[in-house]
């Protein structure tokens, strides 16, 4: 672990063959033990949502990686080069990611998707019911299933939700939210991810041998189209997986808020990155203050602030129009346990680390940003926790227009109604499981390849850049 | 050396007679790491009242002349701390509290109920609170740059040497100021010479 036994500080060298095996033993035990939990210790569902949990995490601090190498082709900037190489290797996790995703590929298409959407069976249910020969009979069917779908509505007036027509929201939504449809969709995401994953990783590294300026060209012709592509699947996919656990529900924030999460992954997971290599003597001269600070200054204006100010852009509109069918989401999340989490995102992901990094000083501290960043990290996987775990019994719609206010929270305050909350081991061994892979995949990619892209045109423009 | 003596010919004639006239001592350097040089050596030799003058941003400049770093960024901070209370303030009282205040005028607030939200509601006036941050943080990062640097300023002593009308284009000066407490006439400016540079004159106010 010490500085002198590295021959060469741009080139991982022998240590990243200790640390790939021990990330790949540490990560495959973890997901060992979290099978095992999970058939004899847990219901499905508790299983599945920390499933989806952990790997919305690897996803995110991937995509990340894979937004920060367009972003650098994209604006043809010069200071990241020597960060570079460290993110496209994040986002090559992608080559393998999919194989996580297996799982779920089979839980939907063996039909038993509904442990974790509960639309899955609303919409059997509904195309059940087309199906039948009789159209009287579907009607009536349909009619059924919509009383049975809104009990509460049925007692009070309120007839905007859809049963009155004899429709719920999610037959409306049917067209979009459908297995196969789901199925189709991951796939292209993965294709797409993986595949603009490894043109930027491998014509990188093929410029580390000849040095030739039309590798940087060709990865600069195709970042804009990549950009978009990023855009629009990160967008669905955070629509797919983590907006529709709550199908009823809808905010246009979502995927602009996914995106600032994964940021805040992405680049504590990059600073940390970069410490460990500078702690074991690599990259040391290459990424200076200068650096830091820069990683600092994203971190601070995409983790923290951009985050901010989406979660309180979605919570606002919100919570202004107070219309039942938006607030089921912050209602859950503000009742029991719930409450606090809300509160210590709200302090710990944005105001505490904003007061401690608004200034250039701490960013310039490699210990300091270190520290914080292992913090927003922690953040970060408590934000995706937030927004995958709490589910109200029952449909949550339905319970918030049964109950008043006050006896729903002290329902749910002494534990009557639950609200998903409840810490089980499987939140950590999924979640350490999956981390654990995704370093391994990381280490994996830069022993093949040096630290830093060595023959890149604009590294001598990032090795002597300075913070004006 | 040649220059110099040719440079020192025509203004410095006038300048002779009337020294409180004198704004101060220049030396041109033909490249960025001249002047770099330089900057320490004056930084180094004690001197404070001078400035360097360079057509484009020179890397590490500040640090060689032994710059501190801007006060700016704190008031900027406070300032914007201002704003958000300023802004809070406004809300609070004139949609929440019905108390009678003296504020140059007599004013009072009015409770004023929207959409059956409670009076105090924060989620309502993040926005305007955040809009007064960054008002009062940006004006007076201008305003207050403006001021350190003492600008607005018509005139300046170096736009009159006809030397110094390349420092936006090719050269870099340095300009030590007479009421820096260690000029002394004629030493400065042979330690000036000391320095290698193409040129060193006087600089009439």
């Amino acid at each position: 672990m010490t500085a002198h036994q590295v021959a060469d500080p741009r080139f991982l060298g022998p240590i990243g063959r200790s640390m790939f095996w021990a990330f790949v033993l540490i990560g495959l035990a973890c997901m060992v033990i979290s099978i095992l939990a999970g058939i004899f210790f847990t219901d499905g569902e508790v299983f599945w949502k920390s499933y989806i949990f952990a790997f919305i995490v690897v996803v995110s601090i991937s995509l990340g990686g894979l937004f920060f190498s367009l972003l650098h082709h994209l604006t043809r900037a010069g200071w990241s080069v020597v960060i570079r190489r460290l993110a496209e290797s994040i986002a090559s996790n992608f080559v393998w990611l999919w194989v996580l995703f297996i799982p779920l590929w089979i839980l939907m298409i063996s039909g038993q998707g509904d442990i974790l959407y509960n639309w899955v069976g609303e919409v059997a249910a509904i195309e059940a019911a087309h199906a039948s020969a009789d159209s009287t009979e579907a009607s009536i069917q349909l009619v059924a299933l919509a009383d049975d779908h809104s009990t509460g509505a049925a007692h009070g007036d309120d007839g905007s939700h859809g049963g009155a027509h004899g429709h719920s929201l999610i037959e409306k939504k049917m067209a979009y939210l459908n297995v196969p449809f789901w199925l189709i969709r991951s796939v292209i995401y993965f294709l797409i991810w993986g595949s603009l994953a490894w043109y930027l990783f491998s014509n990188s590294v093929q410029q580390d041998a000849d040095g030739e300026l039309h590798w940087s060209r060709r990865l600069q012709r195709i970042a804009p189209v990549g950009m978009i592509l990023y855009a629009l699947t990160s967008t669905f996919a955070a629509v797919d997986w983590m907006m529709a656990l709550n199908p009823e529900w809808f905010s246009t924030m979502w995927g602009v808020y996914f995106f600032a999460a994964t940021c805040c992954g992405f680049f504590s997971f990059l600073i940390i990155l970069v410490f460990v290599l500078q702690q074991t003597g690599h990259i040391k001269k290459e990424i200076t203050h200068e650096h830091w600070q820069d990683m600092g200054k994203l971190l601070f204006a995409f983790g923290i602030v951009f985050w901010a100010y989406i979660a309180y852009s979605q919570y606002m509109l919100i919570w202004y129009a107070n219309i039942p069918i938006e607030t089921d989401f912050f209602l859950v999340r503000q009742l029991g346990p719930w409450f606090w989490v809300s509160i210590i995102l709200l302090l710990g992901h944005f105001v505490v680390p904003f007061i401690l990094l608004v200034s250039k000083h701490p960013k310039r501290q490699p210990a300091a940003m270190t520290v914080l960043a292992c913090w927003m990290l922690l953040m970060f996987f408590l934000d995706i926790y937030w927004l995958v775990m709490p589910q109200l019994e029952d449909s949550g719609y339905a319970m918030a227009k049964i109950a008043e206010y006050d006896q729903l929270a002290k329902a749910t305050a002494d534990g009557t109604i639950s609200t998903g909350y409840g810490w089980h081991v499987v939140n950590f061994t999924l979640l350490g499981g999956m981390v654990c892979l995704m370093v391994a995949g990381t280490i994996y990619r830069l022993r093949k390849c040096a630290l830093i892209p060595i023959r890149d045109p604009w590294l001598p423009e990032s090795l002597h850049f300075e913070n004006m | 050396m040649t220059q110099m003596t040719m440079a020192t010919n025509e203004p410095s004639q006038e300048t002779t007679d009337s020294t409180q006239q004198t704004y101060g001592v220049f030396a041109e350097f033909t490249s960025p790491s001249k002047i770099f040089k330089a900057a320490e050596a004056v930084h180094a030799a004690g001197y404070r009242w001078w400035d360097c003058l360079v057509p484009f941003p020179v890397h590490g400049l500040d640090r060689a002349m032994g710059i501190k770093p801007t006060v700016l960024p704190i008031i900027v901070f406070f300032a914007g701390l201002t704003g958000t209370m300023v802004a809070l303030f406004l809300q609070i009282y004139t949609n929440s509290i019905e108390l009678p205040l003296w504020l140059l005028v007599p004013v009072t607030g009015y409770q004023f109920e929207v959409s059956g939200k409670p009076l105090i509601s924060a989620p309502a006036f993040i926005p305007v609170a955040f809009e007064m941050t960054i008002l009062f943080a940006c004006l007076t990062a201008v305003g207050a740059m403006f001021v350190m640097n003492g600008l607005p300023r018509l005139y300046h002593p170096v736009f009159r040497h006809p030397r110094l009308m390349r420092l936006s284009d090719d050269r870099f000066f340095v300009v030590i100021e007479t009421r820096d407490p260690k000029y002394v006439r004629g030493e400065t400016e042979a330690f000036l010479e000391s320095l290698d540079p193409e040129a060193v004159d006087r600089l009439e106010a």
